[in-house]
């Protein structure tokens, strides 16, 4: 590749370089009346890619029902072999999957292997032929489909095209999503591009808001949110260097999590949405969280066991391919997070608890006490209302323990249960890594305790970086990527859901 | 100029588009806790009926409250939201004087004052006064919140008041407590919530003043502080 072509609309003043083109690629190029018809015509679209101004190349598509016909592409002679051709394909492929198109065809001529081979990379088939379709000289057409335009699997396909071609840049190259999350107690908007590449990612945290409270006060938050959310998305904005009216999409979270919070960042991106005229989609925040390691482990394999655990959820997910999970157990009481939280603050320790009895931890004797580790073996529930007691008539009978033996053999017995079932199910469902999730995830011993039981196993293990456990919205971005490709765009009167369940299989 | 409006502060939730020679289209919805599912399809609609594109629009009108607070963000933050987005400026106005504008626009008023009150949920209500001076109705009685008995009686005792006109879901709500007061009226239901039509046409003098607000200047009206006390104890459940 030495040229960075630019793909634009093609307009009428297109027509002579196209048409110079076509006069050298083409036995039987169209006449200008064609390609003005064509130009206007709804139903099509011809893109240019341009050096410097100059037509290198076109191509251009036809819309039919839910199928979309590639009708031509050409480029310079001088200029073949640059990978123009496949920028054009591309782009008129990704044009596709955001119209809904479920297929696409074409025809090629039967001795022109090359182009044959193109279209295979993007995944086209023969299919029939059609003979003495092509004169001068006489030859037959090789009819090529490419089905499941719409498939997780065509877009991971496109996406490994689109990087091989480096300098790809044209109207349908995507800026990416902009991502805004408000389910809880931070603000966080994100601009992430092809549901991988974090363009910018900002969070405004309220944490010293509802520290004085103990606890997140759902009102408080509301208010926060509504303060901050235009400061929060313009920063996103500005630091992925994209314009509004630029982002492919807007995302939001729409549940679970506390409803006058949610409804701040839903009620914000469907606005966007509606202003800039692209697709506005609802997302689980659950979902976003099982997402949140991809953005830096781009070459997860699955089945892979997730371990979400957060203030709110605690729950051992199955993931089994694209979207596909399986929920294999969930917290009967207390989550993890909340039972940290409780027993910091019955101790006096403040919020947020986790952070606190982590470092706190880090000085304990972690085998002090023996704290009972509740349904061990039993089924793929958990429970923590149980240890959280025994911390407090521990204390309540040996008043004299140090704090961090108390606080390190705590965090002891809730790490133990947690990667002792996640081994486990990782063992009876051929896993091939484990995963953690959620805001719990960022605790030092946990992460610790996956990394042994994963090099004990031969598993793969995958832990997040700390701003990707938290809540952010750069995973509210990534997994919208997959969500619009397999759903398409949430309507418009959508609200938020604050019991939102994990779309499970 | 085109004014998009939009109201959210009561239980009832609309948008309207304004233009030199008044309304051109509005919706109005009440449905209960259904603000957030409503307000975008509502501006989608209303544009379209307008004949009017997104782009087209020079201002957005917001009401800042007082009202209820769930339903009050979710227009503010659309509001502010489609401002961003467009990048064009707002301007504001409260639920108090929009219910007051609507009833002296169309009831005889001159002589007497309009209390405005809106319903505030658990016994109490938000409410304002304001009397008709020139073309608009200048404010005697500031937005706050009261328990509606003893506004009952603050109004009795009141040596300055005029006989007055009760507006609002909230004078509905509370009939009782302003029953045995003399030279008091109701105003019909029709004037229960503001309306974002009359948003429009409230805000519209001061938009062609040239009297705008960034959206970082829109700040809800309130008038209450969250219930919220430092107790370790109480705190809530951590959602995740």
């Amino acid at each position: 590749m030495t040229a960075e072509p630019e793909l634009a609309a093609m307009t009428s003043g297109h027509v002579d370089a196209v048409m110079a083109i076509d006069s050298r690629v083409y036995a039987r190029p169209w006449t200008r009346s064609m390609w003005i018809k064509e130009i206007e015509d709804v139903d099509r679209s011809h893109l240019v890619a341009l050096d410097e101004l100059e037509v290198v190349g076109h191509a251009g598509s036809m819309y039919a029902l839910d199928e979309v016909h590639l009708t031509t592409v050409a480029v310079l002679p001088q200029r073949q072999g640059e990978g123009i051709a496949s920028s054009l394909v591309l782009a008129l492929l990704d044009e596709a999957v955001r119209a809904g198109s479920s297929s696409a065809t074409l025809e090629v001529r039967a001795a022109d292997r090359r182009t044959q081979r193109l279209y295979s990379r993007f995944g086209f088939s023969p299919a029939g032929v059609r003979r003495g379709y092509y004169t001068t000289p006489t030859d037959d057409g090789i009819i090529m489909w490419l089905d499941d335009l719409q498939s997780p699997e065509l877009a991971r396909r496109l996406d490994e095209i689109r990087s091989q071609i480096p300098g790809f840049a044209g109207p349908t190259t995507q800026q990416g999503i902009l991502g805004i999350e408000t389910s809880c107690d931070e603000t966080a908007a994100a601009v992430v591009r092809g549901g991988r590449e974090v363009r910018s990612s900002v969070v405004s945290s309220q944490i010293e808001i509802h520290a004085r409270f103990g606890g997140v006060v759902p009102e408080v938050a509301s208010r926060a949110h509504v303060e901050s959310i235009l400061p929060v998305v313009g920063a996103a904005l500005t630091e992925a260097g994209v314009d509004g009216e630029d982002v492919d999409a807007v995302a939001a979270t729409h549940g679970p999590g506390l409803v006058g919070a949610l409804l701040v960042g839903v009620s914000a991106a469907k606005a966007m949405s509606l202003v800039w005229e692209v697709p506005f989609i609802g997302i689980n925040h659950l979902e976003a969280h099982l997402y949140a390691a991809f953005l830096e482990e781009p070459d997860l394999e699955m089945p892979l066991v997730v371990l979400l655990v957060s203030g709110g959820h605690t729950m051992l997910i199955l993931m089994e391919g694209d979207l596909r999970y399986r929920v294999l157990g969930s917290t009967l009481d207390d989550a993890a997070g909340e039972a940290f939280d409780k027993v910091a603050r019955h101790i006096g320790l403040g919020y947020p608890g986790g952070p606190i009895i982590d470092k706190l931890s880090a000085k304990g004797d972690r085998d002090a006490i023996r704290f009972p580790r509740a349904m061990m073996s039993d089924g793929w529930d958990f429970s923590f209302s149980g240890v959280k007691t025994s911390v407090v008539n521990h204390l309540r009978h040996n008043p004299d323990t140090p704090i961090e033996d108390l606080a390190a053999s705590f965090q002891e017995a809730v790490a133990d249960v947690l990667v002792t079932k996640a081994r486990r199910a990782a063992r009876e469902h051929g896993a091939k890594g484990l995963c953690l999730a959620g805001g719990v995830a960022a605790n030092a011993r946990l992460r610790q305790c996956v990394i042994e039981a994963c090099e004990a196993d031969g598993l793969r293990a995958f832990l997040p970086s700390r701003e990707m456990c938290t809540d952010n919205a750069a995973m509210v971005a990534a997994v919208a990527w997959h969500r619009l490709r397999a759903d398409g765009p949430s309507p418009l009167d959508l609200g938020a859901d604050p019991s939102l369940r994990l779309p499970a299989l | 100029m085109l004014i998009l409006g939009i109201e959210s502060a009561t239980s009832s939730v609309g948008c309207a588009i304004g233009g030199p020679d008044g309304v051109i289209a509005s919706v109005h919805t009440t449905r209960p806790r259904y603000h957030a599912e409503s307000l975008a399809p509502q501006i989608e609609f209303v544009l379209q009926q307008a004949g009017i594109a997104t782009g087209d629009v020079d201002v957005v009108a917001v009401d800042v409250g007082p009202g209820l607070f769930t339903g009050l963000r979710v227009g503010i933050t659309t509001a502010i939201s489609v401002a961003f987005a467009l990048g064009v400026p707002m301007v504001a106005a409260n639920s108090l004087e929009l219910l007051a504008s609507a009833v002296s626009s169309n009831v005889n008023a001159s002589d007497r004052d309009i209390h405005a009150m809106i319903d505030a949920r658990r016994g109490e209500v938000f409410h304002a006064r304001y009397r008709r001076e020139g073309e608009g109705n200048d404010c005697r009685m500031e937005p706050a919140v009261a328990l509606p008995d003893e506004l009952a009686k603050a109004l009795e005792a009141d040596p300055e008041r005029r006989e007055l006109l009760l507006v609002g879901d909230g004078a509905r709500q509370h009939l009782e407590s302003f029953d045995g007061l003399a030279g008091v009226e109701v105003t019909a239901a029709q004037f229960d919530h503001p309306s974002a039509s009359a948003l429009v046409r409230l805000v519209r003098p001061a938009a062609e003043r040239g009297e705008f607000l960034d959206y970082n200047e829109i700040k809800p009206l309130y008038l209450r502080e969250p219930d919220a006390k430092a107790n370790w104890n109480t705190a809530p459940k951590v959602e995740p």
